[in-house]
């Protein structure tokens, strides 16, 4: 509710629609806003330097679809403004609309948009709610474990967690009325040991790992027994001999899997990109649009969704920035493109509805076709001892430090931090800068031949960036336990 | 677009109010960002954002309990003072911080231009329709970002001032029938600067030629970095090794290497100029003090690091490149030499010539080795002509790269600095790069001690 003259109070939907209702409707043919509110936290302790941060904004962004009469063609326009006074929210409204309008000039002709028709409410539920805890608890608890991140190696350590509240309200054109409240929380810590001028870095959760839900995400991660583990992990790798060169057996970690599946599966289904939308910044996708049922992505045992009503995924929501219900869809199936990330503007293209893939990082930006919650689902045969008890010679590698990837997503190459080989069923020699590297596909995922049946790990980063300006949005990925595959080069 | 006079009285009365260190930054931007895609325009935003930094700090016995928050609700400053003073006991003790900076002059550079602020919406469109069009039947994709933004900064030691910024910048991309491509960024606060007649002609001409690619034999090769492609080994070398916190954690490759020669080879003179027209001018930094030109390297020599307050001794060692609790170098010049780029090219044969690099990271930060691969035109320059070939994969360790470099051009490029053209707020000066003996096997080119 804000104050307007006179001092009644208005809602700012009441202000906003009023106001996109009074454009003519053949020339608005549809608009949508969102009203968002974001609280975020952060306590950190970097080299014994603790402090925290904290963050609030609420805004509201408006899109618009307007059609030019004169020369009939279409545009998109978007404008935003966190100044929430009724002046300034109507200017808002003007500046969408006049965006819209310039946008025309450069356009391909008329678009349509089928709009969402929903209303409902969608809360995260929580079993701490970090927001209710004092800032000296938080504090206290990071600096309790940067006491364990120290060795007489060690030359850096830092540790942070995060707790941020998104609350979103969407209306548009159609009548949509939605409300979502989601906590994500999360945090990391790394360590970097040196001996003889060689440094060695050790992370856990990877550099961050976040999920949906309170302070009960932290607690899962047990830092404090895991930071005296990467204490000691950095120092055996200092000790350890350079990663060798050759072609071999890879069974991949969880942290390391989820970069995997969200660099070269997540991006490469992101369907503006394979529409060459993205081409100029991001880069393409070596999918088409006639792949779907047709291109062999992996081996059989090869199964990835896209599924944004994954419980506790980072990637999981109520609905989407286009108003679309969250909904669970193969990307891949035995090992078969099986569809795309999409939004309402292009899932007719393909004859699909809506994945529910239209996300915008904040209400200041315009909703683009995102990672979900990708997730490589299980296998169900064997278990991660399994599996490692059945290679004679390869390698384990987990947690991500580095990577690079082909503008088309079919090529890569990733730095782990953890590094061990495996001989005749056990884990033995750990390994200094290891790196594999492969083309996506066929060579990698068709020799994917293992994956374990075990509990999946729930991973969550909130660094993925795409768009411009950029958009750095919070994705998941739930993925196995271990992931095996046959002929991987390793090493430079 | 202005902040009131009456809010930053308000500002004022609240810093002096307080029984302890404070400091308030409050900024409101308005930004527009046209962006296009297979040659229309895909989306156009106009944002308007405000917010408000505030900063307490108590002296306490070791040093200080700070708590900061930011928002974009000015309504209640003084409640949020309020609130903030009522938990900042509640913080750690950070010793490294030092108090809030005084008023430091500051050599006055211009930073902003109204005529970059003032495009219409309409003019920006037309402009993206001039681009597309000298493409000619080529398929256009890229932005074009305008941003004005107005800052005021007030704190308990007596800083007090309202600064204007106004921030043009472009990344073009022009793709042929077979899916090659060039391109073009360009950053600055003077849009009146941005060619782009000449600019577009020149890409679209160089994406016209980019077809047929052909395969590289393996072998040794020397390799013309392209201004894009310098600028971004630059830039990895602005944090990881000029970053003021990596140097105090001694991680850095030039750690106590002040004052040796570091890169042997005396054509490498790297400065950081936040003071140049042609770049993204600033007068203070992050803290509030003042920028200068810190000379980096010359001629090889590392000579010093970017500093702000908190990874110096004392306030004043800070050579004005906060960046948050880090300082980086955003405003990099890396010294040209005296041959024109287009007679450099005429002379060369067996060279390689990269445009632009993708996806470029770092794979070794302490000896700091990258790795990615090319894009956007890659070439093999055979007696003085430019012949395509396929985009390579690399790994670099940068300071023996800078080692193998034997010719620097005359012309230089402004660039906005990393691969992350449109959201680094960074941009270097640098010339064409050539350097010698790089090898290529198995499609990577390699340049390891």
């Amino acid at each position: 509710m804000i104050k307007v003259n006179g001092g009644r109070f208005m809602k700012i939907e009441e202000i906003l629609s009023k106001k996109l209702n009074s454009y003519d409707k053949n020339v608005v043919k549809y608009w949508d806003c969102r009203i968002q509110k974001v609280v975020m936290e952060t306590f950190y302790n970097r080299d014994g330097v603790a402090g925290n941060s904290e963050f609030k904004n609420e805004g509201t962004g408006v899109r618009i679809l307007c059609f030019n009469t004169e020369t009939g063609k279409s545009g998109w326009g978007f404008a935003s403004t966190n100044i929430l006074e009724k002046n300034e929210l109507i200017s808002c409204c003007e500046l969408a609309f006049e965006t819209a309008m310039a946008s025309t000039i450069v356009s391909s002709g008329k678009l349509s948009f089928e709009p969402s028709e929903e209303c409902g409410e969608y809360w995260t539920r929580l079993e701490i709610d970090p927001f209710k805890m004092s800032k000296k608890e938080k504090q206290d608890y990071v600096n309790k474990i940067s006491e364990v991140l120290k060795s007489k190696e060690t030359v850096s350590s830092s540790i942070s967690i995060m707790f941020k509240k998104v609350k979103t309200n969407f209306i548009n054109s159609s009548g949509s009325d939605i409300v979502q409240e989601i906590v994500y929380s999360g945090g990391g810590m790394s360590v970097t040991n040196s001996l003889n001028g060689e440094f060695a870095t050790k992370s856990y959760p990877g550099y961050g790992n976040y999920r949906v839900g309170g302070f009960e995400i932290i607690e899962d991660y047990d830092l404090e027994e895991n930071g005296k583990r990467i204490v000691k992990e950095a120092t055996e790798i200092l000790n350890s001999p350079e990663c060798p060169s050759e072609v071999t057996t890879l069974l991949i970690g969880p942290q390391m899997m989820a970069l995997l599946v969200h660099e070269v599966c997540g991006h490469a289904t992101e369907f503006d990109r394979i529409l060459g939308e993205e081409s100029a910044y991001a880069g393409i996708s070596f999918l088409k649009i006639e792949d779907i049922g047709k291109f062999k992505y992996g081996s059989d045992i090869v199964n990835i969704v896209s599924d944004p009503t994954y419980p506790k995924s980072a990637g999981s929501y109520g609905w989407d920035d286009d108003g679309t219900p969250a909904n669970c869809q193969y990307l891949v199936k035995n090992g078969i493109i099986a569809g795309f990330l999409t939004g309402r503007e292009n899932s007719h293209i393909i004859g699909r509805e809506s994945a529910a893939a239209n996300r915008a990082s904040s209400y200041d930006k315009t909703p683009i076709n995102r990672i979900t919650s990708v997730n490589l689902l299980p296998g169900d045969k064997f278990t991660k001892d399994e599996i490692i008890a059945e290679v004679k010679n390869g390698y384990y590698v987990d947690d991500f430090c580095g990577w690079s990837i082909n503008s088309d997503r079919n090529g890569f190459r990733f730095s782990v931090e953890t590094m061990i080989k495996i001989e005749d069923g056990k884990l033995t020699q750990r390994y200094k800068n290891g790196s594999f590297s492969s083309k996506t596909t066929p060579e990698f995922w068709a020799n994917c031949y293992a994956i374990a049946k075990d509990k999946p790990y729930v991973a969550g980063f909130t660094n993925c960036a795409k768009g411009q300006p950029v958009q750095i949005i919070t994705v998941g990925h739930v993925v196995p336990q271990v992931t095996a595959f046959h002929n991987v080069k390793v090493g430079k | 677009m202005m902040i009131r006079e009456e809010l930053k009285k308000r500002f004022e009365k609240v810093i002096n109010s307080l029984s302890c260190g404070g400091k308030i930054e409050f900024s409101i931007i308005k930004s527009n960002c046209t962006r296009f895609a297979n040659s229309v325009i895909t989306q156009n935003s106009t944002n308007v954002e405000q917010i408000l930094n505030v900063t307490l700090a108590e002296k306490v016995e070791n040093g200080y309990k700070l708590i900061e928050r930011t928002t974009g609700n000015i309504e209640n400053v003084e409640i949020i003072v309020e609130e903030l003073l009522n938990k900042i006991n509640e913080s750690s003790v950070n010793d490294e911080f030092k108090g809030f900076l005084k008023n430091y002059r500051s050599k006055g550079v211009k930073t902003f231009y109204p005529s970059t602020g003032a495009i219409s919406l309409i003019d920006k469109a037309e402009l993206v329709k001039k681009i597309v069009e000298n493409g000619e039947g080529l398929v256009v994709g890229g932005i074009l970002v305008t941003e004005h933004e107005q800052i005021f900064t007030i704190n308990s030691e007596g800083q007090k001032r309202c600064e204007d910024f106004s921030t043009y910048k472009v990344d073009v991309k022009y793709e042929n029938s077979n899916g090659n491509s060039s391109s073009f960024q360009e950053t600055g606060r003077n849009i009146e600067n941005f060619d782009y007649e000449t600019l577009s002609k020149k890409c679209s001409e160089k994406c016209r030629k980019n077809v047929d690619l052909s395969e590289i034999e393996e072998g040794e090769y020397d390799v013309l970095f392209a201004p894009s492609a310098t600028s971004e080994l630059i830039y990895f070398l602005s944090h990881i090794a000029f970053g003021g916190r990596e140097y105090k954690q001694k991680r850095s490759f030039i750690y106590g290497k002040l004052g040796e020669k570091i890169i042997n080879n005396s054509k490498i003179t790297l400065i950081n100029n936040p003071f140049n027209p042609l770049t993204l001018t600033e007068n203070y930094d992050s803290e509030g003090m003042a920028r200068r030109e810190v000379i980096l390297i010359k001629n090889g020599i590392a000579k010093s690091i970017a500093t702000n307050s908190l990874v110096v001794d004392r306030i004043e060692d800070s050579n004005g490149n906060s960046m948050g609790n880090n300082a980086y170098c955003m405003l990099m010049e890396l010294e040209g030499g005296t041959r024109n780029s287009e007679d450099i090219i005429k002379d060369c044969n067996n060279t390689i010539y990269i445009s632009r690099f993708h996806y470029p990271t770092i794979d070794n930060p302490n000896k700091v080795i990258l790795k990615g691969s090319t894009k956007d035109g890659t070439f093999l320059i055979k007696n003085g002509e430019l012949k395509p070939v396929k985009n390579l994969e690399f790994i670099f360790e940068i300071p023996y790269l800078l080692e193998n470099i034997v010719e620097l051009s005359e012309n230089r490029e402004v660039l906005p600095q990393g691969s992350l053209a449109s959201s680094l707020p960074g941009a270097n000066i640098v010339p064409y790069s050539l350097a010698k003996g790089i090898k290529l096997e198995n499609g990577k080119m390699g340049c390891l001690r």
